[in-house]
Parts: C-alpha cells; structure tokens; sequence
C-alpha cells in the first residue's frame, strides 16, 4: 500500500508540475498575447502608410473537392477582395460533384490549353479553363485526386506570381485581409511564410467580404468552437510569433514565398497535417541551409471559416488534426530538443509534443490520478474540489477573456446578453465537451494505421455571403 | 516537494492569471474611455479655429497657451493619437480650413521636431510625424526650410514605418537634391526598406522626376542591389527619357536582377541603342543567366521588326520554359500574319503550338494586353 502511496504521490507531483508550467505558459501567452493586440490596435488609429497601391501580386490558390455548396461564394468573396493585383487558382481535385460545373457555368469560363509548369510533381491535369471577364483571372484546373496537398501542388505550379495564399474552399476570406497580411513582407524582407488569423462564420452576416452582422454561432458546438479558436490565437500564436517559433498556419489562411516553398519540396501528400507540415518543412529547410528567415502571424487578417456544428463533424475534425499532429511530430522528430534548430525546437517543438499531441494521455492519467488520491487520501475531498473549481474557473476566465479581448480588437460587437451565453458556453466546454474532445484525440490513433489517408466526410453548409 | 504544495502554486498563478485579466480589463477601459474624453476636447479646439476661418474670421498668432498646449500633444504618444482622430473627424467637416488652424509657426514646428527627435519610442515618433505630415504638408510646401533637415534624423530610426513617414514629408515638400541624399543615406546605412515601398514614394514625390532620376542614376554604382533595383523600377515608372543613361547597365558588371529591371524599362520605352543588346541576350543566351533571356524575349515585344520576329519564332523551341513562354507572348504582342501563325501550328515542337495557340486565345478574350507590365523582379 505504502509502494502505491508513494507511486501515485510521485505521479501526482509529476502531474502538478506539468499542470503549473502549462498555467505558466498560458499566463505568459495571454500577458504578451493582450499587449501585441493593444499595440497593434493603437498602430490601427492611422492609415497604414506601407499600404502601397502597386500591391505585391499574389496568387490565391483554392483547393477544392466536393465543394459545389461553397466554392461559388468563396470565389465571390474573393473578387470582391480590396486588392489591386492577384489572381485565383482553383483546383478540383477530382471532385465526384459538381464543384467544377457550378463554377465554369456561373463564370462563365473557357477551357483552354495551358501548358504548366511541374515544378513540383502532382497528379496529372484533366483540363484547364479560364476566365477574363472578372476583375481579376480565374484559373479553374480540374485534375485527377491526389489529396489537398496534391491540389495546392498543382495550384504553385500553375501560379503566376511569387507570393501564393493558400486557402480552404469554405472559407471566405474578410475583403482587407490581402493587404493586411502581405504588410509583415514590406516590413521584413526575410519572411517565407506569414499566417492570417482565422474566425467562425457560423452566424455571421458577410457580404463582399465585409462583417454586416456579427453574433454567436446559434448552434452550441460551433459556439464552443468560435470561444476555443479566440483562445489559440491569442494565447498561443503570439507567443510563439516573438521568438519565430511559430509551428502552423492554418491550412484556411497562408502566405507563401514560392520559390522557398518549391526549393523545400512543397506540400507533403504522406500527411494530413499538410499546413503543419510545410511550416515545420520550412523551419527546417532554412535552418539547415542557413537562409536568414521569419514566419510571421498577422492577427488582423482574417478569414471566415465554417466550423462543424454537430459534434460527430467535430470529433472527426480532430481526429484528423490529431493524426497530422502526430505524423508532423514523428517526420520531424530531429527536431526534439535539438539546439541547433533553435528556438522553434527547443519551446515550440517540445510544446506541442507534451500539451498538443501527449496531453490527451497526461490528461487521462490526471483524471485517474486525480480520483486515486482522493481515495488514498492524499488529500482530502474539500481539497480536490477547490482544486477542480480554481481549474474550471481558471479555464473559464481565460476562454471568456480571450473571445470578448479578440472580439473588440477586430472592431465587432455582441449583443450584452451574449455574455451570459459566454459565460455558459465556457463552463460547458471545460466541464464537458473538453472531456469529449480529450478522448476523441487519445483514441485518434487506434486504427492509424488503416486510415491514415481517410479524411472523414464533414457537412457543409452555403455561407452567408449575399 | 509535497503534492499539496505544487496544488497550491498552480492555484496561486491560476489566481494571478484572473487578477490579471480583470486588472487589465479595468485598465483598458479605464485608457478609452480617457482617450475618448481627450479626444472630444480636441475636437471642440479644432472645431472652434476652423469655425472662424470658416465664417471669414482670421486667427490670432498662437499665444503661449495654445504653443503649450501643441507641445503637450506632442510629448505623449497617446494624446498624439487623440489629436488625430480629432484632426481626421474635423478635417472631413472643415477639409479647406483644418491646415489652416493648426499652421504652426516656424519657431514651434521645429521646437516640436527637436522633441519628437528625443522620443525614446520609435512608436511615439511614428505617430507624430505621421501626424506631423498630415498638418504640416500644406503649410510647408512653399517654405520648407530647415523641416526638412529633421527628416534625415528620422531616416535612420530602425521603425521602417518612422523612415517611411518621414520620406513621405521629404516626398511632399522637399526637392530632388533632398531625396536624393536621403536615398543615398538609407542605402549607405543599409537600411531595410522594401523597394516596393520606396518606389512606390519616388513616385509620389512631388518636384521634378527627371531631375531625381538622373541624380539617381549617376550615383548608381554607389547604391545596395535592393535600392538598385527600386530606382530603376522608379525610372521605368516616371522617367521616359533617359534610356540613353541605362544602356550600360545591360553590359556592365550588374547581377541579373539590375538587368533584368532595365530590360523592363526598355520594354516600355524602347530605344535603338538597347536593341541589339537584348537581341543579343536571347541569340546566344548559353552565355548569360536563363533569367536574363527570358526577359530578353518578352523585352522583344518592343521592337516589332522581321528580324525580331525571326529570333522569337526560333526560341518557341527553347529548352527553357519561360524563354519559349516569354517568345510566344511577344510574337502575339508583336503580331502574327496568318501564315506565320500557320508556319507555327505546323511546327513539330509540341509545347511550341500549346503555348503560341494558349496566348492566341488569351491575347483575344482577356481585357489584358498580354505581355503587360509585371511586377517588377518576377521573370515569369
């Protein structure tokens, strides 16, 4: 028995203290995450004198499968953006609808013969068609499936200009993101990659790109989720962003430096954790070949995405995430403490390995934990509940200041008793749907091996862009 | 350490965490809501000047309250940005009086620049010469006198958008000698200033472009490749006539991004001396950068004659890509009897016809001329 006290004890402690530099870490976070926005949002008060009128051009790349519900208002979205010069590139790869169909017949595009380049090797093109009459060129390549790494693949070969976003076909991108994550490049010339910030549209109003009507999500999970993507923006990707730490940028909204991302190899097909992939990809590749480099976070470029609203949907979204955690993790292994990769392997690597990919397993053995000593009697049962109730309100506080700090940095605003729904929502998602969400990802792996290229079906809903 | 121990620790950050949040909460309200308040009062000050301008009435010199009250506004970077939300809000009701009620005398204006000089926050500065340039390039287009000289102090601060603010008041208000220096300063320094940014700025600046451009060009050699390469993208923009002083950079010891930027300038403002240049770079292109001859063909599209014609049809079977893609766009450019493009769909080499037949079809339905202008430092 005593052999018992003393493991569970030493377990405990070990737990504790993996809890405390977690607390660490987030308070670290949330301090230089509130100032980054404070200062960022004062630079706001004046017009941005970098905002040049020969913009940097850029090409805009949408991969696309089985995106007929959406694909038509995310290309509206984007020819309304606030840009002088880009270019659109959609790539079907290989949709079984009629994502390619709706969107010839509502542009009106042509096919054409166009040779492209392969800089980078993908699956072959079926046909390429354009069209000349919009603002700016549309490029519509149909191809055979390979994956959504393949599609952007073919979408950098086929791209014209030396910057490329990359973007997901369900999503709508705000109508000054263009110009505002492309500012980092005119301030620094060493940056390869710069990150947008991505928020829900669930229950927003957008027309061209521009927020008419802002409010929660009426549906619960996709609420929970627009209070959880508050909290990782602002608590962790700030953070990382000060010592170029930065390990992802999101698949929804990504700048680009082409060449660099061509020298590297381009997007991986062996993964589904592409957008992490390439980000480590490229810390990697410039380290090693000893190119000056940033990879930047732009908070204030925003793109609209939907998130699942039932939660079979979310369960799969995070499956996946969490098997491309993992197979990113496990690719670039050489990264675990290793001092010659920098920072960005010394904090950022060793981060995401114990509170991303282990922490489901920590967690678990913390809940066992965590009843274990309550029935040794390690500590007594007032004790513990203090201890769970510090814990939910610490979780509660961060995730409510997060959304409420993120949504009036952005310039929007909520209805007063959305507050309340906040309120509820965050103590929801830290009682519940966090448990939920943590043996969804501890049972990620089971059949990994089977389904590792199985991308899992979400619904999609037409987004409110009108 | 005892398990109950740690507990605690965990619970004291988690309890310095929300005191946080809350502290910080209370304070940003606490910082608006006193920004507002400044703001308003600002307001009532311009708005009252402006009235008077506005109803024929002349206003007094600044008296030592209201010179106070203008050193005040500049000593702190948040009554900076009081004053001008107040000054962007009034200006939109008064836009003919607002310069006007805020000139600022000789004396003052420069008092305030030696202040903003000594900002220990490059923030602080930003915002007051970005403040400054707004209120002050009216006042001081015809006079601008020794304002200037406190720009080349700002030049070398390390905020790119203080050395942006204070090139913008030097492209408002100073002569071509001025930006000459400056540029010549930012380069000396090595200073990151993206040539986008700075080409963008010459070609707002104000004076005379030749003057600047040909300044520009006879200290050439003494410029840092990026600055290089914005100067000759400003040229290609605003300098039609001094083709004859580029000639050189084509054969000369340059790297191929200086090259291939004064073949754009050619491309635009074509003249005989470059052209058996650039016939040159795409005739024997084994001995040049495949860059240089890629550009070189779309350069071409410039000099439409038979021998020009001649050279593009044959480099459709270029091994390289962008050379046979660059070709086939300057032969549309140029144009194709029927024949000719019959010749070429004739033509054994596959890519040949794709990429002839492709910029057929583009150079018909896109609004676009093809071989437009590019951004510069693309090849493509």
């Amino acid at each position: 028995m005593s052999i018992l006290y003393k493991v569970v004890n030493a377990l405990c402690s070990a737990f504790a203290v993996y809890l405390i530099v977690y607390a660490t870490f987030l308070f670290l976070s949330v301090i230089i995450g509130a100032s980054t926005m404070y200062a960022r949002r004062r630079r706001t008060y004046y017009e941005n004198k970098l905002d040049v009128k020969s913009f940097i051009p850029i090409s805009i790349i949408v991969p696309a499968y089985n995106e007929e519900v959406t694909i038509i208002e995310t290309v509206r979205s984007l020819l309304a953006l606030d840009y002088d010069k880009y270019e659109i590139v959609v790539v079907d790869d290989g949709s079984k609808d009629d994502t390619s169909k709706v969107l010839i017949e509502h542009f009106g595009m042509q096919p054409v013969i166009r040779p492209i380049r392969s800089r980078i090797s993908c699956q072959p093109v079926e046909q390429v068609y354009e069209c000349y009459d919009q603002k700016v060129s549309i490029t519509l390549i149909r191809k055979k499936n390979g994956g959504k790494a393949d599609a952007l693949n073919m979408g950098i070969n086929a791209s014209y200009y030396s910057y490329f976003i990359c973007m997901d076909a369900d999503s709508v991108l705000q109508y000054d993101s263009l110009r505002k994550i492309v500012t980092p490049i005119l301030e620094d010339d060493k940056i390869v990659a710069c990150g947008g910030a991505v928020m829900l549209c669930n229950g927003v109003t957008l027309k061209d790109g521009k927020v008419i009507k802002y409010d929660l999500p009426k549906n619960i999970i996709a609420c929970m989720q627009a209070v959880e993507y508050s909290r990782t923006f602002l608590a962790s990707r700030l953070l990382f962003d000060r010592f170029n730490g930065n390990l992802i940028i999101s698949g929804a909204f990504g700048l680009f430096k082409k060449d660099t991302v061509i020298a590297a190899g381009g997007y991986d097909h062996d993964t589904k954790g592409e957008d992490m992939e390439l980000v480590v990809k490229l810390h990697e590749f410039c380290v090693l070949n000893k190119i000056e480099y940033t990879i930047k976070y732009a908070p204030d470029a925003i793109c609209w995405t939907q998130a699942p609203e039932r939660l079979k949907d979310l369960r799969t979204q995070r499956k996946r995430w969490h098997v491309g955690l993992f197979q990113c993790m496990y690719k670039y292994r050489n990264f675990f403490a290793n001092p010659k990769m920098g920072p960005v392997a010394i904090i950022s690597y060793l981060y995401f390995l114990l509170y991303e990919l282990l922490s489901p397993y920590i967690e678990l053995l913390g809940i066992v934990l965590s009843v274990l000593i309550v029935v040794l009697g390690i500590i007594n049962v007032r004790f513990a509940i203090v201890f769970f109730f510090v814990y939910v309100l610490y979780g509660m506080i961060l995730s409510i200041t997060s959304y409420l700090t993120t949504i009036h940095l952005q310039g929007l605003h909520i209805r007063p008793v959305s507050i309340f729904k906040i309120i509820g929502l965050s103590l929801f998602e830290t009682t519940y749907i966090h448990f939920v969400m943590l043996w969804t990802r501890a049972t990620a792996l089971v059949g990994y091996r089977k389904n590792k290229r199985n991308w899992g079906t979400i619904q999609r809903k037409k987004i409110d862009n009108s | 350490m005892s398990f109950s121990y740690l507990i605690y620790l965990y619970i004291l950050i988690c309890v310095c965490l929300i005191a946080f949040e809350i502290g910080w909460l209370i304070y940003y309200g606490a910082r608006e809501r006193l920004q507002r308040k400044r703001t308003a009062q600002y307001e009532e000050y311009l708005r009252q000047q402006c009235e008077t301008l506005a109803s024929g009435g002349e206003l007094p010199p600044l008296d030592n309250r209201q010179k106070l009250f203008f050193r005040n506004v500049f000593s702190n970077s948040h009554k900076i940005i009081a004053f001008a939300c107040a000054f962007q809000n009034v200006s939109n009701e008064y836009p003919d009086e607002i310069r006007s009620a805020v000139g600022i005398v000789d004396e003052e204006a420069l008092y305030i620049m030696k202040h903003v000089q000594g900002h220990t926050k490059s923030a602080s500065k930003v915002y007051s010469l970005k403040l400054y340039a707004d209120m002050t390039a009216y006042t001081w287009r015809n006079r601008p006198g020794r304002i200037v000289e406190y720009q080349f102090a700002f030049l070398t601060d390390p905020s790119v958008y203080c050395r942006t603010y204070a090139m913008d008041v030097l492209y408002a208000v100073g002569t071509a000698n001025d930006l000459h220096r400056a540029v010549m300063l930012l380069s000396n320094k090595n200073l990151f200033y993206h040539p986008k940014v700075l080409m963008e700025g010459l070609m707002s600046f104000r004076g005379d472009h030749r003057v600047l451009s040909l300044l520009l060009i006879r200290d050439f050699d003494s410029l840092s490749e990026d600055y290089r390469i914005a100067v000759l993208e400003y040229c290609r923009h605003r300098a039609p006539l001094i083709g004859p002083f580029l000639v050189d950079f084509l054969t000369g010891e340059y790297s191929v991004d200086v090259k291939c930027t004064t073949l754009r300038y050619f491309r635009k403002y074509p003249i005989p001396e470059a052209k058996e240049i650039i016939i040159d770079f795409l005739e024997n292109d084994s001995k040049y950068a495949w860059e240089i001859s890629a550009v070189a063909a779309k350069a071409l599209s410039a000099y439409p004659e038979p021998d020009v014609k001649e050279l593009l049809k044959r480099k459709l079977s270029h091994p390289n890509w962008y050379v046979r893609r660059n070709s086939a766009e300057s032969l549309v450019a140029i144009g194709l009897f029927v024949s000719e493009k019959a010749e070429i769909m004739n033509h054994s080499d596959r890519f040949a016809r794709e990429i002839l037949e492709y910029n057929l079809v583009v150079a018909e339905k896109s609004k676009m001329r093809v071989g437009a202008d590019l951004p510069g430092g693309d090849v493509l």
